[in-house]
């Protein structure tokens, strides 16, 4: 058969548009393939939102540190000084507390943490130092106003959270971050 | 058509399922599992040719996009998303196997269009039958909607090598048609 007689016979590019048109975008494997690729995956558990979380980590930060600054104005006009021996020891056995559960949690923190990439380490201890940022100013006037009780509930408060975030989001291995 | 790929599931609901599956929801991945494993089998089979190793890459192709899902962004629909994966995952399967044949050899053609005429076959079979670089060429063009520019870079051949290798699937899918 020549080349001619050949296309000819042949359908047209119309006809064979259509054909694909039609054609069934679907076929299903004859075994189940989910065990298979179950049985992998859960080897490689989803990375928590990193992304999400320096999205709302700052939001986290401001709304706590908003809290602060209104205790600590309320505590401006309306605290009762008590005994300024009994505040400053009281000052610094929270303080001691504090620094002996926190600094192993941090060390924790970029022990887990090493393998994160720059960027996202860079992001964490940023939130972290607006932590720190706080306190300190907390802890400042406390220092300035130790006769005053709310403002050492205050900074309990908030080494509270410190710790609660380092605990529950900072020393869990990447799959929280 | 599965039971799972003809449900009727909206944007909405998917959007959520993939959320969940971010969340370690195997269930939910599951059910994005079901719902377009049909379409990504096909894409697989039609690339390779071989139902084993379709198979295979079918669920290379899931796995992989599980590790990628964090990178989902939603600037394009799921499928088309994971459809890339799945391409992706089947040409680098083939290009370890051996290099992309750009050949465009006629005898290869006048023989292949020899075999054809004893019987007519459906546009299915008669892909399966093209040689591996037409089969390529115009498994990603016609049914995947890549450019010519697309599968260059994809098959690291030239523009004109993707046109050349449709132009010569259209042939052979012609005579093996008519």
């Amino acid at each position: 058969m020549s080349k001619s007689d050949r296309s000819e016979n042949l359908i047209s590019d119309f006809e064979l548009a259509q054909l694909v048109r039609d054609l069934n975008r679907e076929k299903m494997p004859e075994r189940d393939l989910w065990a298979g690729i179950q049985r992998n995956i859960l080897d490689h558990p989803q990375k928590a939102r990193g992304h999400d979380q320096q999205i709302w980590m700052p939001y986290a930060v401001a709304a706590s540190l908003l809290i602060a600054v209104a205790s600590l104005m309320l505590n401006l006009f309306q605290g009762q000084p008590t005994s300024l021996q009994t505040q400053t020891a009281g000052f610094d056995q929270m303080q001691q507390e504090f620094v002996q559960i926190r600094n192993p949690m941090v060390e924790e923190f970029n022990r887990v943490n090493g393998r994160l990439d720059d960027k996202t380490m860079t992001v964490l201890h940023e939130n972290l130092d607006i932590l720190a940022q706080a306190r300190a100013g907390l802890e400042q006037q406390v220092r300035d106003n130790p006769e005053n009780q709310r403002l050492l509930e205050l900074l309990l408060k908030i080494h509270e959270q410190e710790l609660e975030l380092l605990r529950r989001d900072y020393t869990r291995p990447s799959t929280t971050l | 058509m599965s039971a799972f790929s003809s449900a009727q599931t909206d944007v909405a609901e998917e959007a959520t399922l993939i959320e969940r599956a971010r969340s370690n929801d195997y269930a939910a991945y599951e059910v994005l599992y079901r719902l377009h494993v049909g379409r990504v089998f096909a894409l697989c089979l039609r690339l390779l040719n071989d139902h084993d190793l379709a198979e295979d890459m079918t669920q290379e192709a899931f796995i992989q996009a599980w590790k990628s899902l964090a990178k989902f962004r939603g600037e394009s629909a799921f499928g088309s998303w994971l459809y890339r994966i799945a391409t992706n995952t089947v040409l680098s399967h083939m290009r370890k196997q051996k290099p992309f044949k750009n050949s465009l050899d006629a005898d290869e053609m006048d023989f292949e269009y020899r075999e054809t005429q004893a019987e007519k076959i459906g546009l299915e079979q008669a892909i399966g039958k093209l040689p591996d670089g037409a089969r390529t060429v115009f498994v990603l063009y016609s049914l995947e909607g890549f450019t010519h520019d697309e599968i260059s870079r994809a098959l690291a051949i030239a523009p004109g090598s993707s046109k050349a290798q449709l132009h010569r699937a259209r042939q052979l899918l012609k005579a093996q048609l008519s």
